[in-house]
């Protein structure tokens, strides 16, 4: 298995929604890795769709409870 | 419990499919009776008489009442009894359920749900569909498939190159990135792919009247459970909407699928084309609606015998996701976060919607192979 691609080489995500919470992934294709982006502005990287998912979807949990959209 | 979410809007028709006559249809597993009464009303009724269940959809309108076919029970628009044969008192039980309906956007939405909580303002919308700065052409083919198999179809566009050689990929497509979002809060998904520079279709070419190579974006929006658009946009190398105004230095396509369950083994394929150029080039009009239709059926010779296998395999039958299924991956959650927001109670009980949102959507899976 070789190493994924570094994130740098994925341009940022287009912008087309404009809600207070919107997840984003990135994929060019023909590339295995995938870049994530919370709403708070963490990102992740995964070669699994399922994966990256979940990481999005927990991640809320640890934002700051008082700083947190939720 | 359905595979779809209850308490949510539907498109159940064409505007232009309701007028006098009845015309039966089975939404979400409700068979439904519908006309347009004097007043130009849409009406749905439950398509069964109280009597001996005849489908009132096979009977007689009169005025702005039905008849039933089979021994002449009477409903007002409303689906109260007003008259039965030979019979002086109607009991006051004998009633049809009427659905609520909306008309917007050239369809008629019908509520699946507690009447209650209907509220015209959850209907997503499609304001092109009605706009005469756009020609539309259309069409509804049945699919003898579950709608979520077309919920996956519409959101990968991947399966073009395969399943739709020759109709609508371009090699510019497999180089671009592709960028998908979630609205947590809106419940919508939205997978851009936007070309900067690519090849300009020649019946592109020509009814634009743009000559050289293009800025191209496709953009897939899905309000689910029912609304899906493909946002087609085509312009000069270089030319994006400006902030505010019109984005009127660029064509746009516009595809629109409704997506409606009929049973949980059927869907109802409602399909759209309009455009905002060439409106009254019948050939443009004749070569959309024909590719369209074709591209369709193609998606539903498949889906018709995806739906026999599925119906076929064993319980916890494990699919194999990888990343052209991020789209598709969104819009199976969000459905059942909203399957599960519309069986809570409305009032009174404590489910809240916030407990549900965290539905996973996989069993334990393999991983991904790599290169
Ligand atoms: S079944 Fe309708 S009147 Fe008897
Ligand atoms: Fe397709
Ligand atoms: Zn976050």
């Amino acid at each position: 298995m070789t190493e994924p691609p570094l994130r740098a080489e994925l341009p940022p995500p287009t912008k087309m929604l404009t809600g207070r919470s919107v997840y984003r992934v990135v994929w060019k294709l023909n590339t295995d890795v995938l870049v994530g982006y919370c709403w708070c502005g963490e990102s992740h990287e995964d070669v699994d769709p399922i994966a990256l998912w979940d990481w999005l979807l927990a991640h809320p949990a640890t934002h700051d409870p008082a700083g947190g959209a939720r | 419990m359905p595979s779809w979410p209850l308490n949510q809007w539907y498109v159940a028709a064409y505007s232009q499919e309701v007028g006098d006559d009845l015309l039966g249809r089975t939404i979400c597993n409700e068979p439904l009776v519908m006309y347009r009464t004097s007043e130009g009303e849409v009406v749905a009724l439950a398509d069964r008489c109280v009597h001996r269940r005849f489908p009132l959809s096979m009977s007689n309108r009169v005025d702005d009442s039905i008849v039933c076919g089979y021994h002449g029970f009477t409903y007002d628009k409303g689906g109260q009894c007003i008259a039965a044969p030979a019979q002086k008192r109607i009991p006051r039980t004998a009633r049809v359920p009427s659905f609520v309906v909306h008309e917007q956007d050239s369809f008629v939405w019908v509520w699946i749900g507690d009447n209650e909580r209907a509220d015209t303002a959850l209907i997503p919308r499609a304001p092109w569909l009605d706009d005469p700065a756009y020609t539309t052409v259309r069409g509804m083919e049945p699919l003898k498939a579950r709608y979520g198999l077309l919920v996956d179809n519409l959101l990968d566009l991947s399966h073009e190159t395969y399943l739709h050689g020759g109709y609508i990929g371009t090699p510019e497509v497999a180089e671009t990135p592709m960028t998908t979002e979630v609205d947590e809060e809106a419940n919508v998904v939205y997978v851009s792919r936007h070309m900067a520079d690519a090849e300009c279709p020649s019946l592109y070419a020509r009814s634009t009247g743009i000559d050289g190579r293009i800025t191209r974006w496709q953009d897939i929006e899905y309000h689910p459970p029912c609304l899906y658009l493909l946002h087609s946009r085509i312009a000069p190398v270089g030319v994006l909407p400006p902030e505010d105004g019109p984005d009127d230095q660029a064509f746009h396509v516009e595809v629109v699928y409704a997506i409606t369950p009929e049973t949980e083994h059927s869907t109802h394929d409602f399909w759209m084309v309009a455009r905002d150029f060439a409106l009254d080039d019948q050939e443009i009009s004749t070569f959309l609606a024909e590719n369209n239709r074709t591209v369709v059926l193609q998606d539903v010779t498949a889906l018709d015998v995806l739906e026999t296998v599925v119906e076929g395999e064993k319980d916890h039958y494990q699919e194999l996701s990888i990343n052209i299924d991020t789209g598709g991956l969104a819009a199976r959650r969000l459905l059942q976060k909203l399957i599960a927001q519309g069986e809570a109670a409305p009032v009174g009980e404590t489910a809240g919607a916030g407990d549900v949102a965290e539905v996973a959507v996989r069993a334990p899976a393999e991983p991904v192979p790599t290169a």
